[in-house]
C-alpha cells in the first residue's frame, strides 16, 4: 500500500468516498496485507486525535454584536450608495487604508513633480545663463570694434579731458595724441 | 429541459433548512438571519481559529463572513447547501487575510508555529523541554498541544480541507465546491494532509 494512488484510495475508503467496486478492492487489499491494516489503524487513530482540538466558541454577546454591526454597516452603505459616496470611505479600517493609499499616491506624485522640475531646471537653466551674460554685455559687444581700436585706458582719459569726441577724425587724432607715436 | 433540471436541482437544495432560512432572509426576515448567525458562528470561529491561531481575528472574519452573506441576500440563489456557500465565503476570506498579511510582511513565526516542513528547531526544543515527547504518558491538555502543533505543520489548503472534512463532515464534493477545487484535487489534498498528520503524530499513537 505504499503506492500513492492506493494510499489515496485507502483514505477515501475511510471517508466513505469510494464507489462500491473501489471499496471492494480496498477491502480485498486489507484482508491480504498486514501493512495496509496497520496503516488504516494509524490513520484512524490520528483522525480521532483531532477530536482533542478545542471547539470554536464565540465570545459573550457575539451574536448581538454581529447583528448590530451588520445592521449599522448595511444602513451606512445604503445611505452612502444613495448619496453616491463609496461606503468604504466611512467603514473604520477600510477608510483608513484607503486614505493611506491616497496619501502615498499624492506624496509620490509630488516627489515625481519635484524631480521633474529639478531635471527641467538643470537642463534648460544652464542653457539660459550664457544668454543672460550676453545680454548684460550687449553694450560692450556693440562697441567692441571701437574698444579694440582704443587700445588703452590712458588714451581714453586723455580724450575725455581734451573734450574731443570719437567721430570720423578720431583715428588721426588718436594717432596724433598717442604717446610715442611719430607726428605727421 | 435545462430549466426543468435547474428547477429540480433547486428543489433538492430547498430541503436544506438553512437554505430555507436564507430565503426568508431574502424576503426581509431579520430573525432568520439571526438564526443563521447563531447556528454557524461557533463553527466559523472554530475554522478561522485553527487557520489563523488568532481568536480576535477569527471573530472579525466570522463577522465579515456574515456581513457578506447579508449583503448578498438579494441575489442569493439556492444552488448548493447553505453551509457549502458559507464556507466558500469563509475560505475566500481566510485566504485573502493570509495573502494580505504576507504582503504586509506581518506574519511573525511564533515559537510554536511550524512551517510546511515540520516543527521548527525552536518548537522542537520547547517540546522536548516541556516533556511532550513520546515515551511518557501525556495528559489530555498536553496531547491537545501536540495535535495542535501537528495541525500547524499543514499548509493552509490542507488544513482547510481537513477541517471541513473532520468538523463539518463535508463530502469531497462539498469541500471541492467550498474551496473552488476539483474532487480529485481535494482527494489528493486530504491524502497529503492525513499522511503528514500521521507522520507527525505517529510517535504519540
Amino acid at each position: 500500500m505504499a503506492d500513492s494512488k492506493q494510499q489515496e484510495n485507502l483514505i477515501a475508503y475511510l471517508d466513505g468516498e469510494l464507489t462500491d467496486e473501489a471499496a471492494a478492492d480496498v477491502e480485498k487489499t486489507l484482508a491480504e496485507e498486514v501493512f495496509a491494516r496497520q496503516e488504516v489503524e494509524k490513520l484512524m487513530r490520528t483522525w480521532e486525535l483531532l477530536d482533542l482540538l478545542p471547539e470554536g466558541r464565540a465570545s459573550d454577546g457575539f451574536t448581538e454584536k454581529t447583528l448590530t454591526a451588520i445592521r449599522t454597516r448595511t444602513t451606512v452603505s445604503t445611505s452612502l450608495e444613495q448619496a453616491d459616496v463609496d461606503p468604504d470611505d466611512v467603514i473604520p479600517g477600510r477608510g483608513r487604508e484607503r486614505a493611506i493609499r491616497i496619501g502615498r499616491r499624492t506624496v509620490g506624485f509630488f516627489i515625481l513633480l519635484f524631480v521633474a522640475a529639478v531635471g527641467f531646471n538643470s537642463t534648460f537653466q544652464k542653457g539660459a545663463e550664457p544668454i543672460d551674460e550676453l545680454l548684460k554685455e550687449l553694450p560692450i559687444v556693440e562697441r567692441l570694434d571701437e574698444y579694440q581700436e582704443v587700445d588703452n585706458l590712458e588714451f581714453l582719459k586723455a580724450l575725455h579731458e581734451s573734450g574731443l569726441r570719437l567721430d570720423g577724425q578720431r583715428i588721426e587724432n588718436q594717432n596724433r595724441n598717442r604717446p610715442g607715436r611719430p607726428r605727421d | 429541459m435545462s430549466t426543468v433540471t435547474s428547477e429540480s436541482e433547486q428543489n433538492v437544495w430547498l430541503r436544506d433548512p438553512d437554505v430555507q432560512r436564507m430565503l426568508r432572509v431574502q424576503n426581509g426576515d431579520e430573525a432568520a438571519f439571526g438564526e443563521l448567525v447563531e447556528a454557524y458562528q461557533n463553527r466559523l470561529i472554530g475554522i478561522f481559529n485553527h487557520l489563523l491561531r488568532d481568536a480576535a481575528a477569527a471573530e472579525d472574519l466570522t463577522q465579515e463572513a456574515f456581513l457578506r452573506v447579508y449583503r448578498a441576500r438579494e441575489r442569493y440563489r439556492p444552488t448548493a447547501k447553505f453551509s457549502t456557500w458559507l464556507f466558500r465565503i469563509a475560505n475566500n476570506l481566510a485566504m485573502n487575510n493570509r495573502r494580505s498579511k504576507s504582503r504586509r510582511k506581518e506574519v511573525h513565526l511564533k515559537a510554536s508555529e511550524s512551517g510546511p516542513l515540520g516543527m521548527n528547531p525552536q518548537e522542537q526544543l520547547a517540546l522536548e523541554k516541556s516533556g511532550l515527547m513520546p515515551g511518557r504518558q501525556l495528559d489530555r491538555k498536553e496531547m491537545r498541544e501536540v495535535v495542535r502543533q501537528a495541525l500547524d505543520t499543514l499548509s493552509d489548503r490542507q488544513k482547510m480541507a481537513l477541517l471541513l472534512n473532520k468538523f463539518e463532515h463535508m463530502s469531497y464534493q462539498d469541500i471541492a465546491a467550498s474551496m473552488d477545487l476539483s474532487v480529485p484535487a481535494v482527494k489528493s489534498l486530504l491524502t497529503r494532509a492525513r499522511e503528514n498528520l500521521k507522520t507527525k503524530l505517529e510517535p504519540f499513537l
